[in-house]
């Protein structure tokens, strides 16, 4: 028979490149295989799988995202990614925008939460969402700087009162 | 205008051998959205790689599933060697190869017998199960299971065979082809079938593409996509084309895979007489490192394995994307608009496979 050697290749994108890479192979038409998630160095490794039926081809895409950060659904592209978004996020707790058929978390019915998330890993990312929130509200609390608040550079305006009238 | 009600569907079913749960809102019997649930069974079988050693591993990735066992086994174990750079004995590419076609024999067979099952043709299940036996006897023969073989080792395979298993295989399978030809009319021709599944479930071409459907499911709708185009273990040494249909209806599901069991014995025919004699196995040195993902074409279609490995003998990562969590989108399609009385066999068509699934 005639033997199809399927070409496999590797892309390094940053998250906000995603939606574009995606829809640009939705158009080619290259088949969504399947979306892994891992955890490497304190960040998630995404890595979106798409095949070309024809010549077999796989272009893997590998996103890095921060424990705290936020990656768009691909659903607009791949109705179907919803079933791999909703398994990432049950198993990894990984956050993912505006999935189309989010489950909030009953896609599998289990008692452990972020299971394939290990304490650790847990641990860090409640640290760095900790260091967030505090950085959030400093800047929150810092005073904002008033509209009519006297340029401190200028003279000082020296208002003279003038008494109307005497008081005896 | 009827009323709208929801129907849970399982994950107790008749019609289910393994939990899955849909909820069916369904108007005037006819279905209108299917919303599936899984999770019944999740093991976290892919959380264990960082705790097992990576040789150890094969064992659990064999248990992921009851009948595709083997293919499990084979798929982790094609992954590692790709990761680490193992070239394995072309001898033991060709035993892989043949346990690999009697797998999907075995695992076929048994999805004949419960689509007859599921639409109440008890002696047409009978007859696809009693063939099927005979494959199980002769893994349990040449393997020592019937199921899980556990012959597969990272850099090659455990068990070889001796001349005296290969006739013994040559005359079953001759039987098995036999007693399937005796078969095929029944499940080809006969009435109660035409009628329960000509024309249901109808998927086209390019909606099982837009789907991501995999496996005889897409080829009964005209994908001519099988990973086993890509010539891995010794399939590039043996004449195969992948059998389509373009009906896409159960039917030609039904059709493609009683095709497909009369392809895998031309397989492994032409795999007995043409494999050659050497070692079954390399030693397997270092640690893997790096990261590799394989596909394999299962019974059920396409399988994925991705490894990662930081140079430890626990892998970092292990995944597996099995054919049936590819083929739910295409369920949900089927089953939109479908009428409630056709939802077992609709399930059923899919050939689920939910240990696989949840893992």
């Amino acid at each position: 028979m005639t033997v199809i050697e399927p070409v496999q290749k590797y892309e390094d994108i940053p998250a906000g490149d995603l939606l574009v890479t995606v829809m640009r192979k939705r158009q080619a038409e290259f088949r969504l295989v399947q979306i892994c998630c891992a955890v490497v160095n304190n960040q998630y490794e995404v890595i979106y799988s798409f095949a070309d039926d024809e010549s077999y081809e796989l272009t893997n895409i590998r996103v890095m995202v921060g424990l705290n950060e936020t990656i768009p659904s691909i659903c607009d592209s791949y109705p179907y990614a919803n079933y791999y978004e909703n398994e990432m996020s049950e198993m990894f707790g990984l956050k993912i925008e505006m999935i189309d058929g989010d489950y909030h978390g009953k896609f599998y019915r289990i008692e452990a939460t972020e299971p394939f998330l290990s304490k650790k890993a847990k641990e860090e990312r409640a640290v760095e969402a900790e260091e967030i929130r505090k950085a959030a509200e400093e800047a929150a609390n810092m005073p904002a700087p008033e509209k009519d608040a006297p340029d401190p550079a200028s003279k000082p305006e020296i208002k003279v009162i003038k008494k109307e009238g005497g008081g005896e | 205008m009827g009323k709208k009600s929801v129907i849970p569907f399982g994950p107790q079913h008749p019609v289910l051998p393994e939990p899955i749960h849909l909820d069916l809102v369904v108007e005037d019997e006819v279905v209108e959205e299917a919303i599936p649930n899984i999770g019944f069974i999740h093991r976290g079988l892919e959380g264990l790689a960082e705790k097992k050693d990576f040789n150890e591993m094969v064992y659990v990735a064999e248990r992921t599933c009851g009948i595709c066992s083997f293919g499990h086994g084979m798929g982790y174990c094609e992954a590692v060697e790709k990761l680490m750079n193992v070239e394995v004995p072309e001898r033991a590419k060709y035993l892989r190869t043949i346990w690999m076609e009697f797998s999907r024999m075995h695992s076929h067979l048994l999805w004949l017998g419960l689509t007859a099952d599921a639409f109440g043709f008890e002696s047409l299940f009978y007859e696809c199960w009693r063939i099927r036996e005979w494959v199980l006897d002769i893994m349990e023969k040449t393997t020592g299971g019937r199921i899980i073989f556990s012959v597969n080792q990272v850099g090659g395979v455990h068990r070889d065979l001796d001349e005296d298993q290969i006739r013994f295989m040559k005359g079953e399978l001759d039987r098995i082809e036999r007693d399937l030809k005796n078969c095929e009319k029944t499940l080809f021709e006969d009435a109660t079938v035409q009628k329960r599944t000509r024309g249901i479930g109808v998927l086209s071409k390019q909606q099982i593409h837009d789907l991501g459907a995999v496996g005889p499911f897409a080829r009964a709708s005209g994908l001519k996509y099988d990973m086993r185009m890509t010539g891995y273990e010794a399939y590039g040494n043996l004449d195969f084309e992948p059998v389509i249909s373009d009906e896409g209806d159960c039917y030609a599901r039904i059709l493609v895979r009683t095709k497909e069991i009369y392809q895998s014995i031309r397989l492994i025919r032409q795999a007995l007489d043409q494999m050659p004699a050497g070692e079954l196995s390399v030693p397997v040195k270092g640690m893997p490192k790096g990261e590799a993902m394989v596909r394999v074409e299962q019974p059920r279609g396409e399988a994925v394995y991705y490894v990662n490995g930081e140079n430890t003998r626990f892998l970092n990562r292990f995944r597996i994307r099995t054919p049936t969590f590819a083929n739910l989108p295409g369920l949900c399609q089927m089953l939109q608009g479908a009428n409630y009385a056709d939802v077992g066999i609709l399930v059923v068509s899919i050939d689920p496979c939910i240990s696989c699934t949840e893992r």
